[in-house]
């Protein structure tokens, strides 16, 4: 018998209805259409270059997809470049951009108060004030930013009086409860200790001039940090923890508990070092254990390039798996989460080879066909110069898409990218999230000189999906927590995540496609405090809120 | 050592396009009835826009390979040029033409099977190796590099018998043992990697064998020997030997390459060639601070302080901002004795970047020299909030904050290093005497016990277990 999630403690179902706003698709393998003019989002990351090649110009930007002001839809926020000269990092940038969302996935752009003018690079989004609302945190290149939401999409800096203003080069960020008492943390991910008045002459393999490889600078960074006090401050608690033993040149990170002990672990993705795992010893300190559990390289023994990152349960084991993206000519990495180590399966998930052939930063495990089986989105753009360029962008490359299937298995959907083609660009953030609330997710695509694409999901309604809005007791998302169920005959776990794929965040709701499944059943949520909340077997086609029980 | 004469391996693959096109190729030449094979084809122009050094060796190969159209030589040198100086579609187009003018030899075909690779064609890289095996056999690299690419379209049982052929090749190639031990753990034969590997561990002490070993035991289930060989350290990438694709990095004309070329030398321990490699490169980059700096290596592992001096200071003349030239002047000081201008070195190094620890760690060391240890610790702070990875640069801090009476900084720096790695007996020491000193004495007890869990023999920890069982001893006792 099914019991409807109406019966169920802290489950409201909310009344959009997918079904009745899905649109057939014209073109059955056009699985994404470019919506960007449609979808009002009008604004190039411009990254000031003026032929010094200096090196944040070829690494920004990105963006997030939250719902800045409660309405149930999802906002845009992208941050901008700026410009950089020989005397330093000029504070006069461009603004970063704000836009909110009518609900039909078309924006329309308003003055939020986070109008950054520093250099930028990424975003993380979060409640930190425990307030319900979503806060911001913007990451640059140069001091990082700290906005907080009056609840309505206006937000007001607190950059000082929080303590965060990392100065260093921040790349992405994410939010987590490290230490479990229920407000979140930060974790910020650094690239390199730079500056303009640090920057090299560097050329490409036939000595043109051309941005430079981090190696060329043997300046990693310290990430930092930070510890939520619960009163509007945050301390750097960088050295305790452990965080400062390991300098690198970090791009991507990704918080999840990979070792299911109950406590938020941090995975980032270093460009050409070994990637880091921050194994949370529950007592406030971390120790790196990427390379002793298999997953700070694959089994070339190669640090790579890497770039964005994604953690999810791909192997329906009830852990989460990890996905790393890297430069043209090495693979993504693909680690299978075997417990107490990674399994590299990149070969035999086909990624090995579908992969290699372009520069990848922003990606995302993500069921765009709602068959029930994780996808994979890549952004992707060059950082090297080829010595015969194809476009008048030489860095630009089409993006990719892959298919899904059982025994974790992907295969390149052509046309490639998913979409029909046009002017590859030099894409760098992949944001995804469902902006039309159709119960398809669709993603944002930030480019470097070139426009933010939309692309709005095509595929055929005919699949069913579920989208579930976790939040903690404070009304807000519920970062962290772990969503398990059973779809059919397989038991899947989702994660609660916002920070992941590259300087983005993204759609915090958790989206599971169901092919022709009408009930997903035995829903569970584990929250960051170890308790779990079943709420029994919810239907296909809806929005439902979970929320945190009062303890 | 006697030659094998072997088979080739048995893993071959259809003609693709490339044979076909190659055949072809060879069908034309040889009804055409010319006599003198076909001229180098015309530069692409981006030649003409890449940096001199690059330009000038291209253009130079190609006046040669069209002077002496049918020379094979010539025409490897020009094929050399284009493909390690980033030029893949002229670089291909030249490889082609030397396949045809010699086609017994294997490069062309193996350089364009690389060229494939790069572009993600593996299947044609595949096919172009094939033409390799069947000209030159015995090329162990061929194997290997085609097993690699086999085990990454997901064919372990094709890529062990191409890993086994270069093994009976070259019974030393690391190449070959790492790949059984790849293609064994893809086919879950994880026993058998894991003898394979420990074979190779025991005879080169290769860290990357003992990265891949370590993984395999995780998989076996041994996860506490495999935490021991985790401990050997951060795993070198690994490297190797390949003569024919040296010949290409060889081939590289920018600076990178060059810098490139000088780095391999020095690895190699050819000290000579590296020197003569770097007085060719300042021909072309006249007192390049990076090619002076390589130059001041050559001298310091000469043991030629005076002349390694010499060269920095003419590399700090050259470039008064460079950090690296600063820093490696204040190493070169030091070694020639003069602790002064050493530590000038370093203080300037650090001021010019003061966001990198490398500058404040050499200014504390100079300062340490000289027993300064108040001035030596603000350099160590701030080059440890900065970031410093090495455990023995991190246990000497924590001694340094210890003599200094900071004892909850030396607990926090002795803590990082025991977690780091538990079996730094030396750190358990540092943090027991830190919590002695502070008054601590439980703790103290428990680090000393926590040390002799990891490290039961050590003498330093036994001997401070009888003292905080005495009683402990104070500071001064220690001191003393």
């Amino acid at each position: 018998m099914i019991s409807l999630c109406p019966l169920m403690v802290g489950c409201v179902e909310e009344p959009a209805d997918h079904g009745t706003q899905l649109k057939p698709t014209s073109e059955p393998d056009i699985w994404l259409r470019d919506d960007s003019a449609l979808s009002n989002v009008n604004v190039v990351w411009e990254s000031g270059a003026t032929g010094e090649y200096y090196m944040p110009e070829i690494i920004g930007g990105g963006g997030g997809l939250f719902d800045a002001d409660g309405d149930g839809s999802l906002d845009l926020y992208i941050v901008q470049g700026g410009r950089l000269t020989p005397e330093g990092i000029q504070d006069d940038g461009p603004p970063n951009r704000f836009f909110l969302n009518n609900g039909m996935g078309v924006f329309n752009e308003v003055n939020c108060g986070a109008e950054d003018t520093g250099y930028g690079m990424g975003v993380a989004a979060g409640d930190i004030d425990n307030d319900g609302d979503v806060d911001l945190y913007v990451l640059n290149l140069g001091p990082n930013s700290m906005y907080l939401n009056d609840g309505k999409g206006a937000f007001t800096n607190v950059t000082a009086s929080s303590g965060t203003g990392d100065p260093d080069w921040g790349s992405s960020g994410t939010f987590l409860d490290y230490d479990r008492d229920g407000d979140l943390d930060l974790y910020v991910t650094n690239y390199l200790m730079w500056s303009p008045q640090t920057a090299l002459n560097c050329v490409s393999g036939n000595g043109m001039p051309d941005y430079c490889s981090p190696e060329h600078f043997m300046a990693p960074a310290i990430d930092r940090l930070y510890r939520n006090d619960g009163n509007g401050q945050f301390t750097d608690v960088t050295v305790e923890s452990g965080i400062v033993t390991k300098p690198g040149t970090g791009l991507g990170v990704v918080a999840a508990d990979f070792d299911q002990d109950g406590w938020i672990d941090v995975f980032v993705a270093n460009d050409l070092m070994p990637d880091h795992l921050w194994h949370n010893r529950g007592d406030g300190t971390f120790e790196e254990i990427g390379l002793a559990t298999g997953c700070a390289m694959d089994d070339t023994g190669r640090p790579k390039a890497g770039m964005g990152v994604d953690a999810n349960d791909i192997d329906d084991d009830g852990d989460l798996d990890l996905i790393v993206c890297n430069l043209k000519s090495e693979s993504d990495s693909l680690f299978r989460n075997d417990g107490d180590y990674f399994v590299d399966i990149t070969t035999q998930s086909g990624l090995r080879n579908a992969t290699r052939a372009w520069t990848r930063f922003g990606l995302g495990l993500v069921d765009f066909n709602n068959d029930g089986w994780l996808d994979l989105y890549e952004a992707n753009g060059a950082v090297l110069r080829p010595s015969q360029p194809i476009s008048g962008d030489p860095y630009a490359q089409q993006n990719m898409l892959l298919r899904g299937a059982p025994d974790i298995q992907f295969t390149p959907v052509s046309p490639r990218g998913g979409t029909l083609p046009l002017k590859p660009l030099t894409s760098r953030a992949a944001i995804f999230g469902d902006i039309d609330n159709d119960g398809r997710r669709d993603v944002v695509v930030v480019n470097r000189d070139g426009p933010v694409r939309v692309y709005r999901n095509t595929c055929s309604i005919a699949a069913q999906s579920i989208t579930l809005d976790v939040r903690n007791r404070h009304g807000a998302p519920a970062l962290g927590a772990i969503v398990t169920a059973q779809l059919g005959k397989r038991t899947i776990t989702r994660p609660v995540k916002s920070g992941w794929s590259y300087m983005a965040a993204n759609d915090p709701t958790v989206h599971v496609g169901m092919e022709d499944e009408s009930v997903l059943k035995d829903v569970r949520v584990r929250w960051t405090n170890g308790t779990v909340t079943p709420y029994g077997d919810l239907k296909a086609n809806r929005r439902h809120r979970l929320t945190q029980p009062e303890e | 050592m006697a030659v094998k004469i072997v088979k080739a391996p048995q893993v071959f693959h259809r003609p693709g396009r490339g044979i076909l096109s190659l055949a072809a190729s060879v069908a034309a030449l040889g009804a055409s009835c010319s006599p003198s094979p076909p001229k180098p084809a015309p530069l692409p122009e981006q030649v003409s826009q890449a940096d001199p050094a690059v330009r000038e060796a291209i253009e130079e190969a190609w006046t040669a390979a069209t002077t002496s159209p049918e020379s094979v030589q010539r025409r490897l040198e020009l094929s050399l040029a284009l493909d390690a100086n980033g030029f893949d579609n002229a670089a291909a187009q030249s490889w082609q033409a030397m396949e045809l003018l010699a086609p017994r030899d294997g490069r062309a075909a193996y350089f364009l099977a690389q060229l494939a690779a790069d572009r993600g064609d593996l299947e044609q890289a595949l096919v172009h190796m094939d033409r390799v095996f069947a000209t030159q056999p015995d090329f162990a690299p061929a194997c290997w590099r085609a097993g690699f690419w086999q085990l990454d379209l997901g064919r372990p049982d094709e890529a062990a018998a191409l890993f086994q052929r270069a093994a009976e090749i070259d019974p030393s190639s690391a190449a070959a043992m790492v790949g059984l031990a790849r293609a064994d753990l893809a086919r879950d034969r994880t026993t058998q990697a894991i003898e394979t590997l420990g074979t190779l561990l025991q005879k080169t002490g290769h860290p990357y064998s003992a990265y891949l070993l370590a993984q395999a035991l995780r998989r076996a289930g041994r996860l506490d020997e495999a935490a021991a060989i985790q401990l050997s350290g951060e795993p070198a990438v690994p490297q190797y030997p390949d003569p024919w694709n040296r010949l290409l990095l060889d081939a590289q004309r920018s600076l990178d390459g060059e810098l490139g070329r000088i780095d391999r030398l020095l690895a190699d321990g050819r000290i000579d060639d590296a020197r003569l490699c770097v007085g060719r490169a300042l021909t072309n980059w006249p007192n390049q601070v990076h090619l002076l700096n390589r130059l001041g290596e050559v001298h310091r592992r000469n043991n030629d302080a005076a002349a390694w001096v010499r060269t920095m200071k003419r590399a700090v003349l050259e470039d008064p901002k460079s950090f690296q030239s600063h820093l490696n002047l204040s190493m070169a000081f030091r070694q020639a004795g003069e602790h002064e201008r050493a530590l000038q070195s370093a203080m300037k190094a650090a001021q010019l970047r003061p966001d990198l620890p490398d500058g404040h760690l050499q200014l504390a060391r100079m300062h340490l020299l000289e027993d300064r240890l108040d001035a030596a610790l603000p350099a160590l702070d701030r080059a440890f909030e900065l970031g410093v990875t090495n455990p023995a640069e991190r246990l000497q801090y924590a001694h340094l904050l210890l003599r200094s009476g900071r004892l909850d900084d030396a607990v926090t720096q002795a803590e990082l290093v025991v977690r780091t790695d538990p079996r730094q007996a030396d750190g358990w020491v540092m943090l027991a005497l830190a919590h002695r000193d502070a008054g601590r004495v439980n703790k103290a007890i428990e680090a000393v016990q926590a040390g002799l869990n990891a490290q039961p023999d050590h003498a330093g920890l036994r001997r401070l277990a009888r003292e905080l069982i005495a009683g402990g001893a104070s500071p001064r006792e220690r001191e003393s």
